[in-house]
């Protein structure tokens, strides 16, 4: 880094602010908070200091991925009643369409989907009894995102900003790379009610996995000295018009651009694929095809990392009305969406735990829900958020470990079943918060992710 | 019943039951929600304090304010009031000139005239159009899987720009789209203009790739139902495409009534990789009584022709008479014609008719729209959504849920049914409609809508906070004929309009912090376009040709496409996959949904995109040289770089803090391109007060 702009704020301003002496400059400079990211204590020993949320959108089927079920073959092509969406209609059963082997010390089962993953199962806690709200899309991604359907709720990443302040004053605490651009949209990485600046910093394009993780106009065409004084004096103008007591969209304007002169200022501590060596990047896939989009995304992921962000979101995602994993017909294209995931999936794991990061970043994997044991049209499989699997690794959760499971169809998580909210509340647990006591009050009442709900899964933690 | 282990309660081999279908009941019920209850005339309420209120709607509001304890703030100042009303009514700046006129006009009703200029000027059109093409998912580009060109949008976005320039009723607007082909038409630009209105219906980001032509049918048809039920009706009807809608009275029977009538429609025309429905633009009667002048020509000659031919023949042939000798008749010579003129006159004619014969009438623009089927018929209820899982068939129609008084016959007797449905949308004793219009107007001028969710008027959306305010406009409109501009002018000319947005109620921030009752203006963040065509205008290099089209003739792919034109933001083409940069920075709608209201995100990466950028860059050093480059005098020149940017004159401290900041840099054209630069991103300019 380099000391010359790592000057705080006051620094700045007062030695700009010398030679127009009749400027009111106490008043600009009481009127300046603290770096609102700067780190806040946790609220009890954290055993993650950052997490890293891998979204499948649209919802891998969980009964061809990490949860098979004989009683599939079985029942193939038969019809069973479900009771699928309050519906009397039987559905067709429909199998498996990879085959499954079991892997590891810990012997969890993966299908040939996943056979890089499936290397790592000794690092993961499997969550084969999570269970959600909302069937359709949007209601569900917001759910899995913000902890409510419809409400405009603040997303976990704005939750964990607000919570814990970025690990770096230099870089937003919440990043998400690529993110939907439907289904919310830009509400699954929003603060809602909290202060502006906790709203996730978006690299790349929103509905584009393939979009370069990177972030646009970080290098001023100026002078050095030309960009410091422009910079001090639009900051001091603003301060000036702000006034004495801003609301907290001005304030978070403000900060945002604060922090965007710091991630200027720090733009090596950011993402660069290019000082990478080269082993890095085929470990993660990089290069290649058809892993070079998400492969780059999880490399980018590690960088911010180690570079102090709290929340990283990378998204395998895309524009289309029918989300990515969304195969309502068609389930073979899991094939070809998994190819893109795996390498780099295995490759990040694989380069944390190396780094000695796996023991304080956690690792999620998930979507906003998983598939029916049944099928849709021919080959397809429809929404089911009574019963999936999500799973985490690293930062304080039991490793080679699986937790809860479906019924003999996969259809219904029954025990050990994890609620969306509770996942939400491991989590704030795991980073040292209580999911009770992270409130924020707004129109006379406090605020959580968790809304009344919410139980930390303490079966899982190490 | 067979038992499996202890989890399923019950599997059957068989299907043996029937499908659930919502009981007529449940819609009866469903009737007594608030937005399906027929429009009515609200008494207005008395106030405590009658010196604050100019209309009705004021009464409206004040009586809310009074009865929570709050009391609504003073006015905002005549700067801050025409920089708003500016932005609000043709989203951009006002000019110095019109700063100055309006400070000193000192007639009665200054705000009045200034309003009335703003709304006949084009520049409204061009900014409330761009508001309605965010609720139609307007795009250049298809979407879907790809990003294919549509080359005749525009033609729609024209259209649009069009319509709201000549204040054409807003149910109107809604019948030419849903059924502007089999609407009369009394001149040939009214009709080109209300067939190019249907390009609504087939606008929307569809996979045309899709092999399974039927599925790609019905899903073309859901976004159609989809998005005219979010953007005129605020109903999600898209949901009951699988099943009965989960949370509002909308069985699956009535999907699928309105899905007959958009598959008894021509929107697409399909191949191996379909494409939407076009058509050559029909002939004008000039065009009509030209085609006919020229075959009655080509005609003409062919008779001319023949009888040369003729002549010439008989010429050649010594016996005939009345070429080679005297006139019968008279008796005297005839002159002899000379063979090779005959000929040369001969070839002329033949060459001419062979140049008219080949002549290709000029190509003829197409119309991206819709045409009616030749046998229109009812459809299925398509099981679980499944397109080749059929129920039982369900005649045409519209919602059942929807039902007032004087409602048009939901009867189709011929056709696809779409004219019957388009005037039943636009019908006056239509509930929805025109409370969704409203609150959407309502929502551009105050920031937030009377019902909060403008798409969402269904029992998952938000309630309203003035119902019967939201009725007393809704009526309004409808009284004035549908017209946008004067419920906007009605509105804008309200106090609670005019109020200033910082200060007010000392406990307004605690009783009321989202400002739900309007106990002071809401703070706007300037959007995307407000933003872009402001630093353009403000540079000087805003190209103020209007209309015409968004993508270059040799337009191939939206992924690099680098955009140069220097026009307002409507008429940059609006792609699906990548939007412009400074549009997905800011919050541009996203041209794949319906998008009634935009999100205002606040993010470093716009202040690094107002830092660095080199539009950015570039603009202000347009800018600079046109503001500040030849002043002598600094301190003249600082006080109209902020007329002409912020709308307003400098304070003390901005004033010494800007004078500073320029002799510390020598007056160099750095600094005072960065003194622009810093004025487009500054707190005064990137909220509208």
């Amino acid at each position: 880094m380099n000391p010359r702009f790592n000057l705080s704020r006051r620094h700045l301003l007062k030695s700009a602010a010398c030679g127009f002496g009749h400027l009111a400059l106490s008043s600009i400079l009481n009127a300046a908070p603290e770096n609102v990211l700067a780190p806040k204590p946790p609220q009890h020993p954290a055993r993650a200091k950052r997490v890293i949320f891998l979204f499948m959108q649209g919802g891998p089927s969980q009964v061809d991925t990490f949860d098979p079920k004989p009683e599939l073959s079985k029942w193939d092509g038969k019809k069973v009643d479900f009771n699928h969406r309050g519906s009397t209609q039987s559905q067709k059963v429909l199998k498996h369409m990879w085959e499954f082997q079991h892997h590891g010390q810990c012997g969890q089962p993966v299908s040939s989907l996943f056979p890089n993953i499936a290397k790592h199962v000794d690092d993961i806690c499997f969550l084969q009894g999570m269970h959600t709200e909302g069937v359709s899309h949007g209601p569900a991604t917001l759910f899995l995102h913000t902890g409510a359907t419809s409400l405009v709720r603040p997303s976990v990443g704005a939750w964990i900003s607000y919570g814990l302040g970025s690990g770096n004053e230099n870089v937003p605490a919440f990043v998400t790379i690529n993110p939907p651009a439907n289904q919310g949209g830009p509400r699954n990485y929003n603060n809602a009610f909290l202060p502006p600046i906790h709203q996730g910093t978006v690299l790349g394009q929103p509905g584009d996995r393939n979009a370069l993780p990177k972030l646009a106009n970080l290098k001023s065409p100026l002078s050095t000295e030309a960009s410091v004084n422009e910079y001090n004096f639009l900051n001091q103008l603003n301060r000036i018009q702000a006034g004495p007591r801003p609301d907290a969209a001005v304030e978070g304007t403000i900060n945002s651009l604060e922090l965007a002169w710091r991630m200027q200022n720090n733009a090596a501590e950011l993402v660069n694929l290019d000082r990478e060596s080269q082993d890095m990047r085929d470990l993660y896939g990089v290069d290649e095809k058809p892993t070079n989009s998400f492969g780059r995304q999880c490399l980018a992921a590690r960088q911010l990392a180690e570079s102090g962000v709290r929340y990283i979101q990378i998204n395998h995602c895309d524009n289309d009305a029918a989300p990515v994993w969304d195969q309502h017909s068609n389930m073979p294209k899991h094939q070809e969406l998994a190819l893109e995931v795996d390498k780099p999936i295995a490759g990040l794991l694989a380069d944390l735990k190396q780094r000695g990061l796996l023991d304080d970043t956690l690792v999620w994997w998930g979507a906003e829900f998983g598939r029916t044991p049944f099928s849709q049209g021919e080959d397809g499989r429809d929404h089911n958020p009574k019963g999936f699997t999500s799973w985490l690794a690293g930062g304080g959760v039991k490793s080679g470990f699986s937790y809860g499971g479906t019924d003999e169809f996969g259809f219904k998580a029954v025990d050990g079943q994890v609620h969306m909210h509770d996942l939400h509340a491991t989590i704030l647990h795991l980073l040292g918060m209580d999911h009770e006591r992270l409130t924020f009050r707004h129109s006379g009442r406090d605020f959580r992710l968790t809304d009344v709900h919410g139980r930390v899964v303490s079966e899982i933690l190490a | 019943m067979i038992r499996l282990g202890h989890i399923l309660a019950k599997i059957a081999l068989v299907a043996t039951t029937t499908p659930m279908v919502m009981a007529d009941i449940e819609i009866e019920e469903g009737r007594q929600f608030w937005s399906f209850q027929p429009l009515a005339e609200h008494a207005i309420p008395v106030v405590k304090d009658e010196t604050w209120p100019r209309s009705n709607i004021d009464r409206f509001l004040l009586a809310r304010l009074e009865a929570s304890n709050l009391t609504p703030a003073p006015d905002a100042t005549r700067e801050t009031l025409l920089r708003r009303i500016t932005f609000a009514l043709t989203g951009l700046p006002p000019t110095i000139a019109e700063q100055d006129a309006f400070l000193a006009d000192k007639s009665a009703r200054p705000i009045e005239s200034a309003i009335d200029t703003l709304l006949n000027s084009d520049a409204f059109a061009e900014r409330w159009a761009r508001h309605w093409l965010d609720i139609v998912r307007y795009a250049d580009t298809s979407g879907g899987s790809g990003a294919h060109p549509m080359p005749d949008a525009w033609r729609f976005r024209d259209y649009v720009i069009d319509s709201f320039r000549q204040d054409k009723p807003l149910n109107q607007l809604i019948r030419e789209h849903i059924a502007g082909d089999l609407l009369p038409f009394s001149s040939y630009e009214q009709q080109i203009a209300q067939l190019t209105a249907t390009g609504f219906l087939v606008l929307g980001p569809h996979n045309y790739g899709d092999q399974d032509k039927e599925l790609l049918a019905l899903d073309i048809v859901d976004e159609q139902i989809d998005t005219l039920g979010k953007a005129f009706l605020g109903m999600t009807i898209g949901c009951a495409r699988c099943h009965d809608h989960e949370f509002d009275p909308i069985p699956a029977e009535d999907y699928y009534a309105l899905a007959g009538i958009f598959l008894s429609t021509k929107s697409v025309a399909d191949a191996g990789f379909s494409k939407w429905f076009t058509q050559p633009y029909p002939l004008s009667t000039e065009e009509e009584s030209e085609q006919a002048s020229e075959k009655a020509r080509v005609a003409s000659l062919e008779a001319e022709i023949a009888n040369l031919k003729m002549r010439i023949k008989m010429q050649s042939e010594p016996n005939s008479v009345s070429e080679a000798g005297a006139n019968p008749n008279t008796g005297n010579a005839v002159e002899k014609s000379d063979p090779k003129k005959l000929q040369a006159e001969l070839k002329m004619k033949e060459d001419l008719r062979k140049e008219l014969q080949e002549k290709k009438p000029p190509a003829r623009p197409s119309i991206m729209g819709v045409a009616e089927i030749e046998q229109p018929k009812d459809t299925q209820v398509r099981l679980r959504g499944l397109p080749r899982e059929m129920g039982k068939t369900v005649q045409r129609g519209f919602l059942q849920v929807v039902t007032s008084p004087g409602m048009p016959s939901t009867k189709i007797d011929r056709g696809s049914g779409r004219l019957e449905l388009a005037n039943w949308i636009a019908s006056d004793k239509n509930p929805l409609t025109a409370r969704v219009l409203a609150n959407r107007i309502w929502q551009h001028l105050f920031g937030h809508g009377i019902v909060r969710s403008p798409d969402n008027f269904g029992t998952t959306g938000n309630s309203p906070t003035h119902p019967e305010l939201l009725d007393h406009l809704a009526l309004l409109l409808i009284q004035n004929g549908w017209s946008t501009k004067k419920l906007v002018r009605e509105i804008v000319l309200s106090r609670a309009w005019q109020m200033a947005s910082a200060g007010g109620d000392p406990n307004g921030a605690k009783l009321d912090p989202e400002n739900e009752l309007l106990w002071r203006a809401n703070k706007r963040r300037i959007d995307a376009e407000s933003l872009r065509d402001s630093i353009l205008t403000l540079s000087g290099s805003l190209n103020t040709e209007r209309g015409g089209p968004s993508l270059p003739p040799d337009f191939k792919t939206e992924f690099d496409f680098e955009i140069t034109s220097l026009k307002r933001s409507i008429y940059i083409p609006a792609f699906r996959n990548r939007p412009e940069e400074i549009f997905s920075n800011f919050d541009f709608a996203n041209p794949n949904f319906v998008v009634g209201k935009r999100f205002e995100s606040t993010l470093p990466t716009q202040s690094l995109y107002l830092m660095n950028s080199p539009f950015i860059h570039q603009q202000s050093n347009l800018a600079e040289k046109q503001l500040l480059e030849k002043s002598a005098d600094a301190k003249g020149a600082v006080l109209r770089t902020y007329r002409h940017i912020l709308g307003r004159a400098p304070k003390d401290d901005e004033m010494s803090l800007t004078l500073h900041f320029l002799k510390s840099a020598d007056f160099s054209s750095e600094a005072r391109a960065g003194l622009v630069r810093s004025l487009f991103s500054c707190v005064d300019f990137q909220y509208i007060h």
